[in-house]
């Protein structure tokens, strides 16, 4: 192996003089004391050797012995990680022991004595390449694969598989025979360096599956496609961790992913400590069963908020190899960025704008293109849906992190601060927001398919009430309340009325905070009917009046279980109202 | 402070506002030095290259200054005496004490582990309606005051320090003035509360470089004596923006 010597430390860069090969992006562990840190090699030049340590560098000094591991930085994967707290580095947080995190303290990230119960599905004699599926435990009722790892390349001959059983994580469970007849063994753990996509996949087709959240302002108005990315730009104070928090919770994913990337820790104790706690609504079993969190937050090392979001990222690949619906959700990606932007600085590169690297908008999108929908080599489908955070300093939509990221990331979903004081939650903006799937012919088919042909022209109309509603307020603040005609207030109310009954939803009432597709389609086709009729006003004060009452009749729905006697009861009320104004078609 | 056998360097090489360069061997990243007496920090290594900054800034020091290396990161003393008593950024009592006796620690050390920490849910009443009604403080959470240069920020802390029913209260004063350091002083003796508030001031006759190790300090402090002690501790840090001046 390699070895080297300190030669220059600049906070966390440290220089590196080297006695053999070294690898771009190399792992190397760096000793203070009896301490071992580890560092990640980010420039070559000639002998000398630049790396980015994960931890402080407070006394290190010239000289010091440094080691190179031969491989880039890794995440062993394997059944156990579900419902785990790792550390940017997949150090498992509930295994390191203090209160406080002890600098080059790391541990194995999986549980090695327990036992898992292994159902074989390849045979002798079958062919086999890299993910092919070998056989089956059984993770918190998820079915994890045991797969041919992802590093053999070629084809394979299965020579023995184990027999279902109970079997640790180090046992072998299959010898695989190669083309010039070697023979190599295989248990449930496999790793992957984390900067390399996992590519085991027959095809990726443009995402056109609906991803159900049960959140309308999502589903209904800029639905996100399984396997699709979305970013979400949080302005402080706007909802932006309860919308996370709902999608997560509801979205119809076999996995999820949390990754914490530079959030206060507070933040992250509040996922801590609720998820255990919160039953997942499509199985009733704990949430937490099904989550995995990556928490690098504000006041841990800095270097390895980069790896946190590639460690996340990486372990979604993998569960998306097991034909599993994975959901990532990283929060946020501005400070990855941050991250990026100090090393780039330290190192002296050419800056961007910002003082960015140059690669920003490229480091970002080859990372969103990670995610989608795939059709495996064994025909199943998986899917890894990336929604990721920016945090913009001061708000500033134009700044390169939230413009790369623009570019890169299907759906957009702007959270504005003017609503949020006005306390519309979700505080989506429904005319800045966007989805581009809905554009897409493959997602209209399907969406024709699964509701119905008039479906999107529906949620089209809704979007152009909108705006219409929001143009009038413009002239009603300029001219106004008598200064414009009666219509006038019809039509802006009518866009309350969307407002209020589809975009508005009540996160913590148990009944509003879900809402099935068959629910959004019920209360879209209901409201839609209101607007598209005309009303028979002869004062203003009568139009105010008048939708006030029908807003809070439809919203008393909402919070009704879905055709119970209630809910019924309140659209006959409802009825019956606007039967009175309504002026006959 | 430096040791007999210390090795003496006399040959700086270069000198910027607030650093300093020269040719040394065996020195660790982040540790503290002494400049002419002067104590400083080093802050960049390259090959035999050390730079450092000196808190108090580089004025009057000499290419033949002497340098000598402590060996160890910035720290704190911390024990029960801390209470009451009021230091400067290094650690240092400037209300005229005894110096403090205690378990040395290094500052700005590492973080707490996310999973060991509580969810805040905890109220701590500081008696001021504005704050506990509307916008309420939490133990284990942090809030921010926003502030003209104006306004009277600095009586507020004082009185949320005041009010606030914790165990320990830490003052880290970054860049405050003179009158507003006695000021604090003259409210808490006045009080009676001294006992269970520990100071760390930085004033701006200080150099401003100093008030980098304020929070730091302070932080430590509060650390010691809520996870050794389990106390609840409010920390109260005033300005951050002249902080983010330094």
């Amino acid at each position: 192996m390699t070895t080297g010597k300190v030669k220059g430390i600049i906070a966390n860069l440290v220089t590196i003089a080297v006695d053999g090969p070294v690898a771009q992006n190399e792992i190397c562990y760096i000793y203070v004391g009896e301490t071992r840190l580890m560092a990640e090699v980010i420039k070559v030049i000639g002998a000398n050797v630049y790396a980015q340590v994960f931890e402080s560098t407070r006394g290190l000094k010239v000289g010091n012995k440094v080691e190179f591991t031969g491989h880039m930085l890794e995440v062993t994967l394997g059944p156990g990680l579900l419902s785990r707290n790792y550390d940017g580095l997949q150090n498992d947080l509930d295994k390191l022991t203090g209160v406080f995190l002890k600098r080059g303290e790391y541990n194995f990230p999986l549980d090695q004595e327990k036992k898992w119960a292994f159902t074989p599905i390849a045979k002798v004699g079958d062919k086999v390449e890299a993910a092919s599926w070998l056989g089956e435990v059984d993770e918190n009722h998820q079915p994890h694969k045991i797969m041919v790892p992802f590093v053999f390349e070629g084809t394979y001959t299965v020579k023995s598989i184990a027999k279902a059983g109970e079997y640790t994580i180090n046992e072998v469970m299959a010898v695989l025979t190669d083309a010039d007849g070697v023979d190599h063994e295989v248990t449930m753990v496999q790793k992957w360096p984390v900067k390399k996509a996992i590519l085991a996949y027959r095809e990726k087709p443009r995402p056109f599956k609906l991803l159900e959240t049960g959140v309308r302002t999502i589903d209904t108005a800029n639905p996100l496609c399984e396997g699709g990315t979305g970013f979400i730009p949080g302005p402080f104070g706007t909802g932006k961790t309860v919308l996370q928090h709902a999608i997560s919770k509801q979205a119809e994913a076999d996995i999820v992913i949390i990754a914490a990337c530079g959030e206060r820790a507070n933040e992250v104790v509040e996922t801590f400590t609720e998820f255990p706690e919160l039953d997942d609504p499509h199985t009733g079993r704990k949430l937490m069963e099904r989550t995995i969190i990556i928490a690098n937050t504000s006041n841990m090392p800095v270097a390895s908020r980069e790896a946190s979001v590639y460690t996340s990222m990486t372990i979604a690949e993998y569960y998306r190899s097991m034909g599993l619906r994975v959901l990532l959700m990283a929060d946020s990606t501005s400070r990855w960025a941050q991250a990026l932007r100090e090393m780039s600085n330290r190192l002296e590169e050419l800056p961007g704008q910002d003082a960015f690297p140059m690669d920003l908008s490229a480091i970002i999108g080859a990372f969103y293109a990670r995610a989608g929908y795939v059709y495996l080599n064994n025909g199943a489908t998986g899917s890894v849906t990336f929604l990721g955070t920016v945090s913009p300093a001061g708000g500033n939509l134009k700044e390169p992190v939230t413009e790369g990221t623009k570019k890169v990331a299907r759906c957009f979903y702007a959270l504005e601060q003017a609503r949020a004081d006005r306390k519309r939650y979700p505080a989506v903006n429904p005319i800045d927001s966007y989805s581009k799937y809905v554009e897409y012919p493959e997602f209209e088919a399907y969406i024709s398919e699964l509701i119905d042909k008039d479906w999107l022209p529906m949620v089209n109309d809704m979007k152009t009430y909108l705006q219409r509603g929001k143009e009038i307020q413009e002239q009603i603040n300029i001219l106004g309340d008598d200064g414009v005609p009666v219509d006038y207030h019809e039509e802006f109310w009518k866009a309350e009325v969307i407002d209020f009954v589809i975009l508005q939803q009540d996160a913590f009432d148990k009944i509003d905070a879900v809402c099935p597709l068959e629910r959004q389609q019920y209360m879209l086709r209901l409201v839609m009917d209101i607007c598209r009729h005309d009303y028979n006003f002869d004062l203003f004060t009568d139009v105010i009046e008048y939708f006030k009452r029908v807003i809070n009749l439809c919203k008393q729905m909402n919070y009704c279980e879905f055709k119970s006697a209630e809910f019924e009861d309140y659209r006959k009320k409802l009825d019956e109202l606007l039967a009175e104004k309504q002026i006959k078609k | 402070m430096a040791q007999a056998f210390q090795k003496i360097y006399t040959q700086i090489t270069a000198i910027t506002k607030a650093t300093c360069s020269l040719k040394a061997e065996g020195v660790g990243n982040d540790e503290l030095a002494l400049v002419n007496g002067k104590l400083a920090q080093v802050v960049k290594i390259i090959g035999d290259e050390v730079t450092l900054q000196v808190f108090q800034g580089t004025e009057g020091i000499p290419t033949n200054a002497e340098v000598t290396f402590l060996g160890k990161a910035p720290s704190l003393k911390v024990s029960d005496q801390l209470a009451g008593r009021f230091f400067n950024a290094y650690g240092d009592p400037i209300d005229g004490g005894p110096a403090v006796e205690g378990k040395e620690i290094e500052i700005g050390g590492p973080s707490v582990n996310p999973v060991r920490r509580k969810q805040p849910s905890e109220l701590i009443a500081t008696g001021i309606a504005g704050i506990d009604l509307n916008n309420t403080l939490v133990s284990g959470q942090k809030i921010p005051f926003f502030s003209d240069p104006d306004q009277p920020y600095n009586q507020v802390m004082a009185n949320v320090a005041l009010r606030a029913e914790a165990d320990k209260i830490i003052l880290g004063g970054m860049g405050l003035t003179n009158d507003d350091y006695l000021y604090f002083k003259n409210v808490f003796s006045n009080a009676g509360v001294l006992d269970h508030i520990v100071s760390f001031v930085n004033t701006t006759e200080n150099p401003p470089v100093e008030r980098l190790l304020i929070p730091d300090m302070a932080l430590t402090a509060a650390e010691y004596f809520a996870v050794e002690k389990h106390e609840k501790v409010l920390v109260l840090l005033t300005d951050m923006t002249l902080y983010a001046d330094a």
